[in-house]
């Protein structure tokens, strides 16, 4: 064998077995070509390795349980309690601030219960909209 | 793992699914596309582990979710594609950071990229390799290809990403 061309990845990842690894160890001390091209391969190996890790976005393996149209049955719960925290915190409000305009404190109501049921709803909206590159 | 014994699901949701999402956006460079996997897979997976006979943990996954994978991806060509993001992600701008991780973001982008531009069965290799961290064996099961194709894919792949990257 004159070169060991990919043999040389195999090399790097321990793929090969004990007497190759030996035979490649010593053609490696005599040749350039191979020294090059494994330093060139061992460069681009360590980049790919080194990519941070993305965290999976919360909420991405419950959602897995039921299919997507079910899903959204399977997180009512939740979505029923954010939306009447958010009405109960939002109906405080209105009579706090404008007691006896029960009809536009309603609408307000309403209007961020949609907000949050669909925020609760879908946990892929961060992922979708937050940095996608790690830390 | 022990090859004797089968995972639960929650096992394999728990120890592979920051994983398998890793895996998906390091092909695709796009984090809606890796989390619609990740859920596809885990279902499959659910679905199979009834059928699963111990062996080859790994390559009984990974297998599962190249072809999950693939049929993602067919599925999403028949819809409009969403551009890959080039620098600001999320579009509202940030603070500046420190020259070294401003470089090192730049790198991470520009070896993203560089995967992108691989032939796809290059680009698998060298992510169910470096990414994923799998042997040529279970490379080889996942993608159902004779070990001597994962070792010249993964070498060629390396060597372009190389050129790609000069
Ligand atoms: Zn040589």
């Amino acid at each position: 064998m004159s070169h060991w061309g990919d043999r040389l990845g195999a090399y790097l990842d321990g793929e090969v077995d004990e007497q190759t690894r030996t035979l490649i160890a010593e053609h490696l001390t005599g040749c350039g070509v191979c020294r090059s091209e494994l330093a060139d391969i061992s460069w681009a190996r360590s980049v790919v390795r080194d990519l941070p890790i993305i965290e999976l976005p919360p909420g991405i393996v419950p959602g897995v349980f039921a299919s997507r149209r079910r899903r959204r049955r399977a997180f009512r719960p939740a979505w029923a309690w954010a939306a009447s925290a958010v009405t109960a915190a939002a109906l405080t409000l209105g009579l706090v601030i404008a007691p006896g305009q029960a009809d536009s404190t309603f609408e307000l109501g309403s209007l961020v219960d949609r907000h949050v049921a669909r925020v609760v709803l879908d946990p892929g909206i961060s992922a979708i909209r937050g940095p996608v590159s790690g830390p | 793992m022990p090859d004797d014994t089968i995972p639960s699901w929650e096992d394999v949701a728990r120890l592979h699914g920051r994983t398998i999402y890793n895996f998906a956006y390091r092909l695709t460079g796009n984090a809606d596309e890796a989390h619609d996997l990740v859920q596809e897979v885990l279902l499959r997976v659910r679905k199979g582990l009834q059928a699963y006979t111990p062996g080859s943990f790994e390559g009984w996954l990974w297998r599962i979710t190249r072809n999950a994978f693939l049929d993602e991806v067919r599925r999403r060509k028949r819809r409009p594609t969403v551009p890959l993001p080039d620098g600001d992600h999320d579009g509202t701008g940030s603070t500046p950071a420190p020259e070294e991780v401003l470089a090192a973001v730049r790198l991470s982008e520009d070896v993203q990229a560089a995967l992108l531009a691989l032939p796809y069965e290059f680009r698998e290799a060298v992510v169910l390799c470096d990414v994923v961290g799998l042997s040529y064996e279970d490379i080889a099961a996942a993608a159902d290809v004779p070990i001597g194709t994962v070792r010249s894919r993964i070498h060629r792949g390396r060597r372009m990403l190389k050129e790609l990257l000069e």
